[in-house]
């Protein structure tokens, strides 16, 4: 048929439709990292209690330039092969589907385990959201309880089941409203930083508020700092600058969301509308890297401003150490943001940014939701999973076979906190891990496509060169040596690794486990088409010409 | 068992019909396929100049050649993208752009010699091999090709015929339902539906038949292509899409449910697609990459036993 659109590497038609504009991959991107606030509850702590020594905005711009550099890898390969399905789908046709499916399912066990996680994290702060209206106390304490949030969060992954299902222009909407409700929290935030005003006053106010919880101290503020200082914690402001801390800032940085939000929507590549764009691909994922990199660093030094870091940083500390110095009302990792709530000038104030944070989780994992089913998508088609996955609902325009079977991992996953000695933070090391293999490879596929697959290359609607060498090839060796810098973290500076949870048995294991996984369901696929008279790995090789 | 490769609209594009060629013994197929729109959509000028410089317009750019040697290296560039290079003169190319009936006619003679190698290609890729070749020209093809196709041992034109493939019968439609581009074989649905059913008359079993046929069926998923305004400009910038299937080869299939439908023509939608018992599949086409998209299938006498997408 004759067109007047270049058809190049256009998505297969599978009845996914596009849906996405510009805005909505850069907050899709944005949001998938907490548009800067879901991050400063996990920057800041992390930030003044484990690499006081650090220079935050430093740490925080060298995260960026990583989660750059690996987006321009991303976006030049996502422009050719615009289909939804993440780094699968280049991976396996300019690799091999092996390689492709093997980093890929790795990865899309991280992404079971982030739904477990938020399904979790966002039950955590419903528990007391429901507080502010009904009174904290009048909850009983089942629902802070690992079988209680592990309910709630069940009967909230209805809800993530109904917003993926519902298709990705219901989605779209709902980000919409997120996204304004995490504005309208953001402007209260600063609402909050201003109206304390200074450092004196917070602690001015915060001891007014903390005295009940500290009876018998006249100056909790000061008493925290103290007991935390005894018990081993070190001052931010009396830490020297450290390099070696500022690279752990950057690990931070990446763990709280910078390096997902570098690549997040190449998972929905193929919902993009123009998605053979390669500056479109590259705005959507630099604007949501850049927006959120921004706001993250941005709240973060308002709070720390207003409020003395050798304090958050010893709330942080006992938070993770001592936490029965920790007597404030608070759920774990929320805690910068329980200081608004308690400092306030307005009930209404703590209402709405809980509100914003609860939502934030639920997206998180309603976006885990839809990656997942995407990948499944992915991989059924190039019938590596049973073909019944790729149906897609006349009615919604979704997968929900894909989808329905993401959610069932996800809920056996959250499942496991209620078995004892389950190591939640060991499995977090573990997504770090495989974060960091997954753009290496992508890394090292970037250096030598250009030269190794020309005439494809060639044929691409984003590429340019800088004297000569392919930009693609240059992102993709400054990529191999940041991510290869990031991975050896866990050799160099283990303690900074931590951030995203120790390393122990049970973390290699997990991932010995993914990645047999990986190799057996590829080659049970392989063997079953074989028998009946296909060749899996013919898929993508290229045909000799005569 | 029969295994079959398909593939579609490879539009003039050298490499891809090199690579069609070679499908059966990579694949290890009995039998390919090649759907319609074969011929190329573009000339590509390659202005030799009175003072000796040569200007190569390709995809809009003006590329000067500064070395003799580097021509072969174009030319390979434009023929693998489905384009016909055509040396002219500066004079030549300023008439020809002022008169269509010229440029026309260049069209057809640059098609014919393609054509005329792609034969050669193949007869020296296939004779004496079991492997059968078959090609079923479609809407933007002229008829021109078809004579050129007819004269080849190796190579067998199945548009508008049935054909017999391992005991399944496979009828072959390249005319597809109207275009905004008033091509060669393009009629209105009626007429569309007549000749297949025409074709369709004379399978004896249709429980094993395979219906090639280019047009996909409407709105199957397999038909979406970008909105076009009454200028030809995609609305939205190409983001708004629609189905421009045809509505005669869905009734055609809900009516015959043959085992097997194959389709093309709308290059962006890749996908397959069950209607009752038939399986349909569009491969989908990236000729301007070079790169010839199919379908592998395996099949059983009755049933489609597997299939396999493929990007060669």
């Amino acid at each position: 048929m004759t067109t007047t659109e270049k058809p190049i590497f256009v998505r297969r038609a599978s009845g996914l439709v596009r849906e996405m504009d510009l805005k909505d991959i850069i907050l899709w991107n944005s949001v998938a990292a907490g548009i800067g606030l879901g991050e400063v509850s996990f920057l800041v702590p992390y930030y003044l209690s484990l690499v006081p020594g650090a220079n935050f905005i430093l740490g925080g711009l060298l995260a960026l330039i990583g989660g750059l550099l690996i987006a321009a890898c991303y976006a030049h390969f996502l422009s050719a092969m615009p289909r939804s399905g993440g780094e699968y789908v280049f991976l396996s046709r300019l690799t091999h589907p092996l390689i492709g499916f093997f980093f890929s399912f790795s990865m899309a066990m991280l992404w079971v385990l982030a739904y477990a996680i938020n399904m979790q994290y966002s039950a955590s702060i419903f528990v007391p959201f429901i507080g502010n209206f009904i009174g904290s106390a009048n909850i009983p304490l089942f629902w802070f309880q690992p079988t209680g949030i592990f309910i709630v969060s069940f009967v909230m992954s209805f809800a993530a089941l109904a917003v993926t299902i519902a298709g990705m222009r219901a989605y779209i909407r709902y980000q919409l409203i997120v996204t304004a409700i995490s504005v309208i929290a953001m402007i209260l935030y600063a609402v909050v930083l201003i109206n304390i005003g200074s450092q004196s006053n917070f602690q001015t106010m915060f001891n007014n508020f903390a005295g009940q919880y500290y009876p018998g101290v006249s100056d909790p503020y000061s008493y925290i700092m103290t007991q935390a200082q005894n018990a081993g914690y070190q001052l931010p402001s009396a830490a020297a600058f450290s390099f070696s801390q500022t690279l752990g800032m950057m690990v931070i940085f990446g763990f709280a969301g910078m390096l997902t939000t570098a690549t997040f929507s190449s998972f929905v590549a193929g919902e993009m509308k123009r998605a053979d764009s390669g500056k479109r691909q590259l705005a959507g994922l630099w604007g949501g890297l850049v927006l959120n990199g921004v706001l993250a660093i941005l709240l973060s030094v308002g709070l720390m401003v207003v409020v003395n870091p050798n304090f958050i940083g010893a709330l942080g500390w006992a938070q993770f150490n001592q936490p029965d110095l920790f007597k404030v009302p608070t759920v774990l990792l929320t805690m910068p943001f329980s200081l608004f709530e308690w400092l306030a000038p307005s009930p209404i104030f703590a209402i709405i940014i809980d509100l914003a944070l609860w939502l934030l989780a639920l997206t998180w994992a309603i976006m885990d939701l839809i990656v997942l089913s995407r990948l499944f998508f992915a991989w059924s088609f190039d019938r590596l999973l049973p073909s019944g996955i790729t149906h897609v609902s006349d009615r919604f325009k979704t997968p929900t076979y894909a989808i329905g079977a993401a959610w069932i991992l996800g809920i056996v996953f959250g499942g496991l906190t209620l078995v004892p000695n389950y190591n939640i933070a060991a499995l977090l090391s573990a997504a770090g891990w495989l974060v960091f293999t997954v753009f290496i490879a992508v890394g090292l596929t970037a250096i030598v496509f250009p030269f190794a697959k020309k005439k494809l290359y060639e044929t691409m609607p984003m590429k340019a060169s800088i004297g000569g060498i392919p930009v693609l090839t240059i992102a993709g060796i400054l990529s191999v040596i940041f991510f290869g810098a990031m991975a050896s973290v866990y050799i160099w500076g283990p303690e900074y690794a931590a951030a995203g949870g120790a390393w122990t048995n049970f973390t290699t294991y997990t991932l010995a486990f993914f990645y047999i996984a990986a190799i057996v369901i590829y080659f049970a696929a392989y063997y079953y088409w074989k028998q009946k008279g296909l060749d899996l790995s013919l898929a993508f090789k290229e045909i000799p010409p005569a | 068992m029969l295994k079959l490769f398909f593939a579609t609209d490879v539009h003039g594009s050298d490499v891809c019909w090199r690579k069609f060629v070679s499908a059966g013994k990579f694949y290890k197929a009995d039998a390919i396929v090649l759907g319609g729109d074969t011929t190329g959509k573009e000339i590509c000028p390659i202005i030799k100049y009175p003072d000796g410089r040569t200007i190569v317009q390709f995809f809009g750019r003006k590329d000067p050649v500064k070395d003799p040697k580097e021509l072969p290296i174009f030319e390979k560039r434009i023929m693998d993208s489905g384009l016909y290079q055509y040396y002219t003169t500066p004079e030549e190319y300023a008439s020809l752009v002022e008169d269509e009936d010229k440029v026309d006619e260049i069209f057809s003679k640059l098609m014919t010699e393609r054509w005329k190698q792609w034969i050669g290609i193949a007869e020296k890729t296939l004779r004496g091999t079991e492997i059968k070749c078959l090609v079923a020209p479609g809407n933007d093809d002229r008829f021109i090709i078809d004579s050129i196709i007819d004269e080849s041992d190796v190579v067998q034109r199945a548009e508008g015929k049935v054909i017999e493939i391992d005991g399944h019968e496979m009828i072959n439609c390249g005319w597809t339902n109207p275009t905004p581009w008033k091509t060669p074989r393009e009629c209105s649905e009626e007429e569309l539906l007549k000749k297949i059913k025409d074709m369709a008359s004379k399978v004896r079993n249709m429980e094993t038949c395979i219906f090639e046929l280019h047009a996909p069926p409407y709105a199957t998923g397999l038909d979406e292509a970008p909105e076009l305004d009454s200028q030809l400009r995609p609305v939205k910038g190409g983001t708004s899409r629609a189905s421009v299937g045809s509505t005669a080869v869905l009734s055609a299939i809900k009516e015959y449910q043959p085992l097997l439908g194959l389709h093309g023509h709308i290059h962006e939608s890749k996908g397959t697609m069950k209607i009752g018992r038939t399986v349909c599949f569009n491969p989908g086409s990236m000729y301007s990459e070079g790169m010839l998209q199919g379908v592998l299938l395996s099949i059983d006498k009755n049933k489609v036993k597997s299939y396999l997408f493929t990007s060669g």
